[in-house]
């Protein structure tokens, strides 16, 4: 019986400490971001939209800030990612913007084609932020249907 | 005095022609999974890709698995007053989809079927082929707003011109 007792407190002490202590070494991560129009579109680029034509290309601004409120780059994060509906991931990278030899602000970003045979319609996104901890964050638009990525009917073919 | 009725009469059915879509949601059919992709799967069309509710729509899918059922789903949200202890606290929009019919794929993964455009809210909305929770492919059709007013039962008119 005390031999019970023994195995039963081990038990509820692994599965109840371990998310405890896994929770304590995570830093909290915070996540702001946005969807631009990518250069070489329908219009200009890095306005904010959510709707976009085959063949044009969407671009992510992301932030990431830990508790303090301070930036976090390269060099503190491991990887930040936009995560498509489908499956698809995408990488984005810390740089200056816009590219040059002076830039205004320094955020990730990334950036992906919309394939001429994608499907139409509005499909959910997420972007995440990974420390070097191994923490994860993950940050969603809105939940509401012209805030998401969509594909309207169309190809766009840029001008020659 | 007739002005003010007159407006408050506009009032009271510009509010029935908002609450008109939501009302009239129970023509879709029964409640589907919001399902997700892992991958899209073939090509899926919808033609027009815009119009108003009673729209027929043809909707043409290829590259599909041969010989297999799908659901065809409408994919829209429900709206609801949120009020709580007779206090108002806006409103609320809840993502939901509902099943247009169920179709079969031939023996080379395509598919041919027709809808009707719903009475809905106004634009875009997604068409999809789903099997449970799995979604295979979309297409986006746009519901144009529409309002028809009937002068013979307008009590406005003249009256605001008193």
């Amino acid at each position: 019986m005390a031999i019970a007792r023994t195995v039963f407190l081990a038990l509820l002490l692994a599965l109840g400490v371990a998310p405890l202590a896994e929770a304590q070494n995570g830093k909290p991560l915070f996540i702001a971001a946005d969807m631009v129009r990518d250069r070489g579109g329908s219009g200009p680029a890095c306005v904010l939209t959510s709707r976009f034509m085959r063949k044009e290309g969407v671009a992510w601004r992301i932030r990431v800030q830990d508790a303090t409120g301070t930036e976090l780059d390269d060099k503190s994060l491991k990887s930040v990612v936009v995560e498509l509906s489908d499956g698809q991931k995408i990488e984005a990278h810390f740089k200056g913007h816009p590219p040059g030899d002076a830039p205004t602000d320094h955020f990730w970003s990334t950036s992906w084609k919309i394939p001429e045979d994608y499907p139409t319609g509005s499909f959910n996104y997420k972007v995440v932020a990974t420390a070097s901890d191994g923490t994860t964050q993950s940050w969603q638009p809105f939940n509401v249907k012209p805030s998401l990525l969509t594909v309207v009917a169309g190809t766009f073919e840029p001008a020659k | 005095m007739t002005r003010v009725l007159g407006a408050a009469v506009r009032g009271v059915l510009f509010v029935i022609a908002l609450l008109a879509p939501a009302a009239s949601a129970a023509q879709l059919g029964p409640d589907a999974p919001l399902a997700t992709p892992h991958g899209f799967v073939g090509r899926m069309t919808v033609s027009p890709e815009r119009g108003p509710p009673g729209t027929p729509v043809r909707v043409t899918a290829e590259g599909l698995p041969a010989d297999t059922d799908f659901q065809l789903v409408w994919r829209t949200v429900k709206g609801r007053w949120k009020v709580a202890q007779a206090e108002y606290h806006g409103r609320e929009y809840t993502p939901a989809a509902f099943e247009i019919a169920t179709v079969r794929t031939d023996a080379a993964g395509r598919l041919a079927a027709t809808f009707t455009v719903p009475e809905d809210f106004g634009f875009l909305h997604d068409v999809a082929l789903q099997q449970g929770e799995r979604l295979f492919i979309q297409a986006g059709f746009s519901v144009d707003m529409s309002v028809t007013i009937f002068a013979a039962e307008w009590p406005g008119g003249d009256a605001d011109k008193g």
